[in-house]
């Protein structure tokens, strides 16, 4: 004797799935799926990550042992107040490469990163002058990446004598 | 309605054909970091330049992404070498509150 093998809502009323219990496989899940999830943070919330800056400490900098060669930095070495300080930088590419984008770090700021430049059209040479607000006497980094990927960077530092990020002045 | 920020795009050097000549743009736009308070202890919204783009002929020259460290009015100058044929460099540029703007100037050729 064969059993009817067709399908009827009545005679096979299938074990009713709970809620809780789906629940629970995901949050065992979780810790599984946290490894990918952190490094697609900053994707998934650009926004929040601009927000914070990118921010990059003055150790941070020194350890990446950049080389300064074909980066001139002019920048006042005394500074009344920092609400605007005049920096210049003058970057040559080395022989071979090309400049693709420039970073200016401030690392004493509550956002370190003061500035990112792309260049779509990388040049061998580029010239910048901005004014910068700074929180406190320190170095100022412009970070200069090629062609290649590698990265050249050089600092100057610089003294203030009030800040300008917090006061309402 | 908000006021209308005021830019403005100069160029400093000779344009020749090939020449690297220095173009100027300035905004008077008050780069609030967000990290102020009022006078009554609140804290000021942040508001700053978010993304400066730099546009010769249509074309995208350079892409500028400031931060609460650039200071009030920003200020950006950098090189430019004049194309043959000459050009117009546009400079737009977007805040946090989402207003725009842009300023542009004609290359215009020195006999």
């Amino acid at each position: 004797m064969t059993h009817n093998t067709i399908y009827h809502p009545l005679h096979h009323a299938p074990a009713p799935r709970t809620l809780a219990r789906r629940a629970w496989l995901g949050l065992a899940a979780l810790p599984a799926l946290s490894p990918l999830l952190v490094p697609l943070a900053p994707l998934l919330a650009p926004a929040q990550a601009q927000a914070q800056g990118f921010n990059v400490t003055g150790e941070q900098l020194l350890a990446m042992k950049l080389k300064a060669d074909g980066i001139t930095l002019d920048f006042p070495r005394l500074a009344d107040t920092g609400a605007s300080v005049p920096l210049s930088a003058n970057i040559v590419a080395p022989a071979g490469l090309k400049i693709v984008g420039i970073e200016v770090f401030l690392p004493e700021n509550p956002n370190t990163r003061a500035l990112k430049i792309r260049l779509p059209e990388p040049q061998a040479r580029f010239t910048l002058t901005t004014r910068l607000r700074l929180a406190a006497s320190q170095d100022a980094w412009v970070v200069a990446t090629f062609s290649d990927d590698s990265r050249r960077g050089a600092s100057a530092p610089t003294v203030i004598t009030s800040s300008s990020c917090f006061d309402a002045s | 309605m908000a006021l209308q920020t005021p830019s403005r795009l100069t160029f400093v050097g000779s344009i020749r054909p090939g020449n690297t000549i220095e173009a100027r743009w300035i905004a008077g736009h008050p780069m609030e970091t967000g990290l102020r308070v009022d006078d009554a202890g609140r804290r000021i919204q942040r508001n700053i330049v978010i993304q400066v783009r730099v546009l010769l002929d249509g074309q995208l020259i350079l892409d500028f992404e400031p931060g609460t460290g650039m200071s009030a009015n920003p200020y950006l100058a950098f090189g430019l070498t004049v194309p043959p044929q000459g050009g117009t460099l546009s400079v737009h540029w977007l805040d946090d509150n989402g207003q725009r703007g842009s300023v542009q100037q004609i290359l215009l050729m020195e006999k």
